[in-house]
């Protein structure tokens, strides 16, 4: 039997993942956060954040659920779906 | 030269380079980057710091994980992101050192694969340098 992760465990989860890929432990995400919110969020990090959250949450993600993301929160959405506890 | 595509690469791949430190090679980047610092350059200074003879930059042996990602693994189509490198122990010249790439996690999402670099002394088994690689492809 599989658990849905919790939205909040998801962005606190998240939030550690993108302070460790940008390298600054101030970064707080929030689900409308977008990559314009986030000075150093350019295509190479991206890149280097879609790996990091795979490993992170042990998931395959596909360049067409990728390509859509308009925010964290749809970020979350995708993990809560596929990443179980 | 080998011409891996992404479709290629496989978690556990690896690719290994022997390589033989010589003073000519640590007078060659010093050169090149003018990273001149006597503990590369010279041996009596690099003996009164404790290390048995010029100590080769940790730059260098960057390069030659740069080398295998850009020969061996994956060739030709290797695009380089990020090299990651913790430098454990010091390499002295005439050192035979023992390179390692290894596939960790292949990303599909984002075309990029990240794998663990090691570098061990041939003779000794002492891992001087452990980290890890990122690359895409200039071709899928």
């Amino acid at each position: 039997m599989s658990n849905k992760l919790d939205r909040n465990e998801i962005l606190k989860k998240l939030n550690e993942v993108f302070c460790d890929v940008f390298e600054d432990d101030d970064i707080v995400i929030q689900e409308e956060t977008t990559a314009e919110d986030i000075e150093d969020w350019d295509s190479l990090m991206h890149i280097t954040l879609v790996i990091t959250v795979e490993g992170e949450f042990d998931i395959k993600l596909k360049a067409a659920e990728v390509g859509k993301l308009v925010n964290v929160g749809a970020l979350i959405d995708i993990l809560q779906d596929r990443a179980t506890s | 030269m080998e011409t891996f595509s992404f479709e290629d690469i496989y978690e556990g791949m690896s690719a290994t380079l022997v390589v033989h430190i010589k003073e000519a090679d640590i007078d060659t980047f010093a050169k090149l980057t003018g990273d001149v610092s006597p503990l590369h350059m010279d041996q009596g200074f690099s003996n009164e710091r404790g290390f048995s003879g010029r100590v080769a930059h940790g730059a260098l042996l960057n390069g030659y994980i740069s080398h295998l990602c850009g020969v061996h693994l994956p060739g030709q189509n290797c695009l380089l992101q990020s090299i990651k490198s913790n430098f454990l122990a010091p390499v002295i010249a005439d050192d035979e050192i023992e390179f390692v790439v290894k596939v960790k996690q292949i990303s599909e999402a984002a075309d990029v694969v990240i794998a663990t670099t090691s570098a061990v002394n041939f003779h000794t088994g002492q891992e001087v340098m452990r980290g890890q690689v990122q690359f895409g492809f200039t071709q899928r």
